[in-house]
């Protein structure tokens, strides 16, 4: 969606003209899907928090500077809702793989040191690890580690998208990747 | 690894948790309570639901809850159409009863209630997911949302999703429901499939052309998806009737529902609507009838044009009241009103034609009259 087309559903939407979101969802829904994805590690879950996250980015669309691109403000939502609600879900469903078994996976996934995958099965293999690790940090460390490596945010951009002090994202950042490394050190490929 | 490899590593795991095939569309377009301003139905009801809703809520009036009696709450379901599921879970002093169940091949509807004495608005809509035994996700089908409210801190609602995915003729499909997030039913209903017309000829009028995709006949529901030629770019909608040996269906106040999917094109780059009609039959017919009226664009209504039509609708004895068409601009009005028992839908739908006459031209919208009319026997 380039920037004419949604400033126009913008425009729709501001209007009450329900076919502005339907640009919209059509057009980002599956971004917002995957981050949520990636901080709640459960699909239904990111489901809900994607469709919640439409119906109050039009709910409280008039609050949005339209002179700004939607995306960036609608993840905002996301990130936040996907992150409580991971939180909530975790006090209901216990996550009961205990952390020795992500300790038998890959080594230095996030220093440079770490070679990239050269072949699609080494790919696919590392990703496997990577999913079982993130399934393993606190939804709050995971919003972090996509927002600074899957959304591609500064840490700046974290902070204020996060409403959090800079230093508590570098903080997290940093306690997201020292439990990563301690993780994946014990048994390097 | 470079920060690029590991955004491509995330990528692929969202991207293979979150395939393309994954739409949340349907599941919103559901929830939204406010009416879609589509001209399908630009001012019969304020909303469907929002009708359906003060249809309910007259009726629970009466209702004791203490009663054991299937609320249906559907235009094209009855009791002895039904699975009486009555599976009830509870957590934090919240229950959820899953009561019932009906499946076909176009739609599964599930009826829950729910007890939740702190906050219960805050449940009205409950975030929902259905799954069948092998893992497959049913989606939401825009058809309605029956909500009710026999007791302050109890509310019931059915829940509708598309069973389209269902492969075959199974004798029944073993589902599982989450609800809310946290409750979790697993439970069993009988399976109906359906007949299905394919691809029909196109018929012209008026140098436009008309013509069927699919339609899929079930004893909840005709689900018809049509391709239209358009004179222009702008979004033009069928007026769809369906009839079964000569007989329209689903004129029920919130029975006839346009597909909100606004993007559906044929092979040819024509536009095309998915209807749903919520009716049902004693037995197959012979012959349906598709039966394109008009092709017309969004209409909006003066708050005079529906007081002329109100007069119209209270010289038949139908009480009725002129209210704005949502909060944000374009300003226009619809219609509010409970039809009275005495007048069938056969007859409203005669009365309708009379006080749209008399409501005179819209503030905007453009039409086309018809007809495009395809018959088709059945087997």
């Amino acid at each position: 969606m380039d920037v004419r087309q949604e400033q126009t559903a913008i425009k729709k939407l501001k209007a009450g003209d329900v076919r502005g979101l339907t640009a919209l969802v059509t057009a980002y829904q599956h971004r917002a899907l995957r981050t949520s994805y990636l901080i709640t590690q459960d699909r239904a879950l990111a489901e809900d928090v994607t469709q919640t996250a439409f119906l109050q980015a039009f709910e409280s669309i008039g609050q949005f500077d339209a002179s700004r691109r939607f995306l960036p403000w609608f993840l905002r939502i996301v990130v936040n809702m996907s992150v409580q609600m991971a939180k909530r879900q975790a006090k209901i469903v216990p996550l009961d793989e205990p952390e020795a078994d992500a300790e038998q996976t890959l080594n230095h996934l996030l220093v440079s040191s770490m070679p990239n995958p050269e072949s699609q099965m080494e790919m696919r293999q590392l990703e496997d690890q990577v999913q079982r690790l993130l399934e393993q940090l606190s939804p709050d460390q995971r919003a972090v580690i996509v927002l600074r490596y899957y959304v591609d945010l500064t840490e700046n951009e974290m902070a204020d998208m996060l409403k959090v002090p800079q230093g508590t994202v570098k903080s997290r950042l940093h306690a997201a990747r020292r439990r990563l490394r301690r993780m994946l050190t014990l048994d390097p490929l | 690894m470079d920060q690029k490899t590991i955004h491509k590593l995330l990528d692929n795991i969202a991207e293979r948790n979150m395939p393309d095939s994954v739409d949340i569309l349907p599941g919103l377009q559901s929830q939204l309570d406010k009416p879609i301003r589509t001209p399908a139905s630009p001012l019969r009801y304020p909303s469907k639901a929002a009708a359906i809703l003060v249809a309910c809520l007259l009726f629970v009036a009466t209702t004791v809850y203490a009663i054991v009696q299937l609320q249906i709450q559907d235009p094209a379901l009855d009791e002895s159409m039904v699975t009486q599921i009555n599976l009830s879970q509870t957590i934090d002093d919240i229950t959820v009863t899953v009561d019932w169940a009906y499946a076909d091949a176009n739609r599964i509807v599930i009826a829950y209630s729910m007890s939740d004495e702190d906050n219960p608005l805050d449940a009205a809509i409950p975030t929902n997911q259905l799954w069948d035994s092998e893992g497959h996700r049913f989606l939401s089908v825009p058809v309605g949302y029956h909500l009710d409210q026999p007791l302050p801190e109890m509310l019931r609602g059915n829940l509708h999703y598309d069973a389209s995915i269902v492969k075959g003729e199974p004798e029944s499909l073993d589902l599982r429901l989450r609800l809310r997030g946290d409750f979790s039913f697993e439970f069993s209903v009988p399976f109906i499939p359906g007949v299905r017309i394919e691809q029909q000829p196109v018929v012209e009028h008026a140098g436009l052309g008309v013509n069927i995709e699919w339609a899929v006949i079930t004893p909840s529901m005709t689900r018809v998806f049509i391709c239209y030629d358009t004179p222009n770019d702008d979004t033009w909608v069928p007026s769809l009737r369906v009839k079964f040996d000569g007989h329209p269906i689903g004129l029920e106040p919130g029975a006839h529902i346009l597909g909100m999917k606004t993007n559906n094109e044929d092979a040819n780059g024509r536009p095309c609507r998915e209807h749903f009609f919520l009716d049902t039959y004693d037995q197959l017919p012979d012959q349906v009838t598709f039966l394109v009226r008009h092709l017309q664009t969004a209409t909006y209504y003066s708050e005079e044009s529906m007081q002329r039509a109100a007069e119209v609708l209270a010289g038949h004895g139908i009480e009725s009241e002129v209210v704005r068409n949502g909060h944000l601009p374009p300003v226009s009005y619809i219609l509010s009103f409970t039809l009275p028992p005495t007048i069938d839908y056969v007859e409203f739908d005669r009365i309708w034609d009379e006080a749209l006459l008399a409501a005179g031209e819209p503030l905007s919208g453009e039409s086309i009259e018809g007809p495009w009319e395809i018959t088709v026997d059945l087997p």
